[in-house]
This record gives C-alpha cells, structure tokens and sequence, in this order.
C-alpha cells in the first residue's frame, strides 16, 4: 500500500458511507442521538439479569426510546424481573428515566436540579420520578465514537445523586438464591457506564471506589 | 510509507470525517498524550493517529449499523420470557411522539463497509514503518 491507494481508499470507504446514509432526517438524528446504541446496551443488560438468575418478560409490542426523558408508566413498554423463587416481580427495566435525586430530597425546596436523566433503570417504583433510593441499577450509554473525560465527571456526578458512599454492600439485583455484586455505595445501588470506545478502559480504577463500572460496548 | 505520508493521509480522513457530519471524531484533543515521566503533552505518532481515527469512525457506523439493531433484537428476545419487542422506534418529540416515532429497524446496513474499513485498519497496523531517514537526508517520498 502506497499514499496514493490508500487515498483512493479511504476516499472509497467515505463515499460508500456517504450514499449508505438514510435521507430520512428523523432516522438521521435518531442514529446520530445514539438510541441504536442504547438499544445495543439495554440487551447487554438485559442479558446480564437473565443470567443472574431472573425470568425476563417483556410487557408491551414496541420498545420506544424517548427524545426527552420523563416518569416511570406501567403503560410504557419495559421490562419485568421475575423472581423464579417466589415467582414475584421483583424489579421493572425501563428507558430514558428521570430520577429524583439525594440531594434533592435533603432539601425542602425543590428546583430544576432535583431531577437527572438515566438511559436505563432498574427500579421498584411503579410510576412518577422514581426516588433515588428505589433505583437497583442505573446505566449511561455514551455514544460518542472517542471517549471523553469529561463523560467519567458526569457519571461521578449522577454518582454522588444516587448514594452515599460506603464499604460493600450487597447489590439487592439479584433473584433469591442468587448472587449480586458487592458495591461501596448506601443505598447499594450498580452503576454502569458504557461507551463503544476501548479508550474507556484506561478509566476504570478510580470510579470502581464507587462502584462505577465502565464498560466498553461495542457493537 | 512515511510519517508524512500519515500526516496527508490524516488531512484527509479530517477533511471527510468533517463532510459527513462526524468532525468531533478529528478534533486534536482526542490524540494527545501525556509523558508519564516529564506531563508534558504531546501528539500520537502520525501513524497510530491515523489508526486511531479511523477507528473512530467505525465505532461511529457501529452506533448507525443495521446489523446492531438485529443483534440486539435477537439477544433480547432470546432471553425474554415470551414475546421480546417487536420492534423498536424513537420517538424525538415528546407532544407527538406517535406522529413522530421512527424504526430503528431503517438503519441502513453498515456491516460490508465496517468489514471493508477494519481489513484496511489491519492493513496500516501490519504496514512496516520502514528504516528512519538518515539526519543528513531530505524529505522521503511516498513508496
């Protein structure tokens, strides 16, 4: 391979990308929005509770990622995690969640920051902003192509929202008779963060004190 | 090929990452490194920049494939208990979100160029850098 071919080439590539791109501007800015990405995380996720012992059903026809984030509604499509045990639900999977954040509740007036946004929730509640406290797991899905810092100073931040820190407790995520990680957090909620960059890896050490998992996702 | 051969091939991976809407992707920021033993920040090396940025962009129709959405349609009704989702759509306005919904069964299939731009990735990775010119010798051109 010389200069010269490989110009040609990558001029190729970016040609073939160019007529395979959809003209419709809604499929454009929902791909570009990053929501084929989250549907990528949310089976990855889902999967991880299948295999954590929970029976998964599925309630509604569509899925539908939302361009805003809002309550939680038993007549939106999500996910139940049944416990084969007790045969109970025990938890509910839904998208594009705002949550009600510690902070927020230690205050008696309420402002515009006692609210942040979740792409995928693990939560007891049953409608409304689930309350911090309510919440088992908590997943971004950060599509940028090239991982960013200041991505990891966000997650610390929906961090410090949704508990206290402290030493190993119990995940309550998982079925009876399973097994749920330890996490350094009260309530002992999981936090993960995924992004479809491997540089992602090279951020892993420091937010694990917070049980921050970073994840590299990629399709 | 040579270090500035990489360089005027970076100049035009940024030229058409910036024309098809992902310039983020060539934004210097990205490649630059810090000497663990001096902090001083410097450039990645011509070469694994350009790696590095292509990709990127494919990560970037990773995010956009086709095949993404299958893979994860089938992961999920694999696991569920029943009947998975039928189909996924994004709804970007909240007040019509009916009116609005799309598919993301539409994206368009990725996966032959992906195929195509990670064996050309490949090819850069197994490309031998070649000896380094002599002090005393002039600029080396393309080979």
């Amino acid at each position: 391979m010389n200069r010269s071919n490989a110009e040609t080439e990558i001029k190729n590539i970016f040609n073939l990308y160019r007529s395979a791109l959809p003209t419709d501007k809604k499929l454009l800015s929902a791909l570009s929005s990053g929501k084929l990405y989250e549907l990528f995380v949310l089976s990855y996720v889902i999967t991880n509770l299948s295999n954590r012992g929970f029976r998964i059903v599925f309630i509604g026809k569509e899925l539908k990622f939302k361009g805003a984030p809002g309550m939680v509604k038993l007549t939106d499509a999500h996910f139940q995690l049944w416990d084969p045990g007790t045969n109970s639900i025990d938890w509910r999977v839904f998208v594009d969640i705002e949550f009600q954040t510690l902070g927020g509740q230690n205050k008696s007036t309420i402002d515009a920051s006692n609210k942040h946004e979740i792409d995928i929730v693990v939560t007891k509640a049953l409608n409304g902003y689930p309350d911090y406290d309510t919440i088992a797991l908590a997943v971004e899905c950060k599509s940028t192509p090239k991982f960013k810092k200041n991505l990891l100073k966000e997650a610390l931040g929906i961090r410090r929202e949704l508990c206290y820190f402290t030493k190993k407790l119990r995940s309550p995520l998982a079925p009876s008779g399973g097994s749920a990680p330890l996490v350094n957090a009260c309530p002992p909620s999981e936090y993960w963060l995924a992004n479809v960059d491997a540089k992602i890896a090279a951020y892993q050490q420091s937010p694990a004190t917070f049980s921050i998992e970073m994840l590299c996702l990629k399709p | 090929m040579d270090d500035d051969d990489f360089r005027y091939l970076i100049g035009i991976v940024e030229t058409e990452l910036r024309d098809v809407g992902l310039g983020e992707i060539a934004d210097t920021y990205h490649y630059v490194i810090t000497e663990p033993e001096t902090g001083d920040a410097r450039l990645l090396e011509p070469k694994r920049r350009l790696i590095e940025m292509l990709d990127a962009f494919d990560n970037a129709m990773a995010i956009r494939d086709l095949q993404t959405y299958k893979k994860a349609m089938m992961d999920l009704n694999v696991v569920t208990d029943g009947k998975g989702p039928n189909d996924v759509v994004y709804a970007p306005v909240p007040e019509e979100r009916d009116e609005q919904k799309i598919s993301l069964s539409l994206a368009p299939d990725l996966s032959n160029l992906r195929s195509n731009l990670q064996f050309f990735i490949q090819r850069f990775i197994m490309l031998d850098p070649g000896p380094e010119p002599a002090p005393d010798a002039g600029p080396r051109m393309g080979s």
